[in-house]
């Protein structure tokens, strides 16, 4: 069964995209796949904000130290309570909304596709800034920005498993200190 | 790959399973799914624990609220600060980590198996009684319990996509 794991391992962070757009019809079916996500009491806490404007796409590139890539269209996932107007925005939409983004990520490496995720909460000073760009309303909160496009790169597909980091059954005493030395200095920026 | 895309509308909630166990192979699998997610600076902040001993999963189940559920095995996710490559994870470890958990969910939908995603992140009250029943260490966050088997009840395909949710380019500005 291991050629399940194939698109998983295909999907990388791709920084470098042609410039040929990506089809309305492509982005609706991202954002078909980010909304079957699971979400915490089905609360399903999040909008999208779909940006193909070179303007503002120029704007993310000059003011967010992230963001520099040049790609021809970005989803903006935000947490989102305007739906449910009267309660606020619930301890879950993190975690809710990263799953989204995971699923997005993954079904563009199925569309054949690139796409990298860049952080922006909890950085306060990047949602400030993408906030401004977006103008985004009250009651969202920007989780981050996913650039998509043609891929002008190719990365290897890999796995990460480790099985150091898999622990059969609970802990026992001495499992507990097992450390890896060394594995605390490594520093990867560009290879995920 | 429109195979794929079936996988993702597929995936539901399964909350009822049958009593055969779940493969260390398929597990081994799941894990693998799992740690392929992306994660910032490529920091990995992840561990997983599997849990298949009876009485564990008895005790986790009569001491969580929200995870009433009987199945063969669950796996539960550590935000791990402690094996972390870089300090970003402190940052975005919640993100990273619910990122893997999605492809757990994913590849177990696509192994034929159901799942759910059961919270315990951030609710400390449950983080402990999680650290206590699975001895957790120093450095790490139990984030969830994934509980895992063959269905015994079926959910149809979906996307709950909403086009009111879509913003195409950005909000125009308040005047």
């Amino acid at each position: 069964m291991t050629d399940i794991l194939d698109l998983f391992y295909k999907r990388r962070s791709i920084r470098k995209f042609t410039d040929e757009p990506v089809s309305r019809d492509d982005l609706t079916t991202l954002l078909k796949v980010g909304m079957s996500g699971p979400s915490a009491m089905n609360t399903q806490p999040w909008e999208f904000v779909v940006i193909t404007e070179k303007e503002i796409m120029d704007r993310f590139r000059n003011s967010l130290m992230f963001a520099k890539m040049r790609a021809p269209a970005a989803i903006c996932v935000l947490g989102s309570n305007r739906a449910h107007w009267f309660r606020s925005l619930n301890k879950f939409w993190v975690q809710d909304c990263s799953a989204a983004t995971e699923n997005i990520l993954l079904a563009a490496t199925a569309m054949g596709l690139g796409a990298v995720w860049i952080g922006v909460h909890p950085v306060y000073s990047f949602e400030r800034q993408v906030r401004n760009i977006l103008n985004l309303p009250k009651g969202v909160i920007p989780l981050n920005l996913i650039y998509i496009g043609h891929p002008a790169e190719e990365k290897e597909s890999r796995t990460q498993y480790d099985e150091k980091r898999v622990h059969w059954g609970p802990f026992s005493e001495s499992s507990k200190d097992e450390t890896i030395p060394g594995e605390k200095s490594k520093h990867d920026f560009s290879d995920h | 790959m429109t195979d794929f895309m079936e996988i993702l509308y597929k995936r539901r909630s399964i909350r009822k399973f049958t009593d055969e166990p779940v493969s260390r192979e398929d597990l081994i699998t799941l894990l693998k799914a799992g740690m392929s997610g992306p994660s910032a600076v490529n920091a990995r902040p992840w561990e997983f624990v599997v849990v298949t001993e009876k009485e564990i999963l008895d005790e986790l189940r009569s001491n969580l609220e929200h995870a009433r559920i009987l199945a063969p095995v669950a796996i539960c996710v550590l935000g791990s600060q402690r094996k972390q490559t870089h300090p970003a994870g402190e940052k975005f470890w919640l993100q990273d980590c619910s990122a893997a958990t999605e492809n757990i969910l994913l590849a177990a939908t696509a192994l034929g198996l159901g799942s759910v995603w059961c919270a315990i992140h951030p609710k400390e009250s449950d983080e402990q009684l999680v650290g206590r029943i699975l001895n957790l260490p120093e450095g790490v966050t139990p984030l969830n319990l994934i509980f895992i088997g063959y269905p015994a009840e079926e959910q149809e395909p979906r996307t709950q996509y909403e086009e009111n949710r879509v913003q195409w380019g950005p909000f125009p500005k308040a005047s």
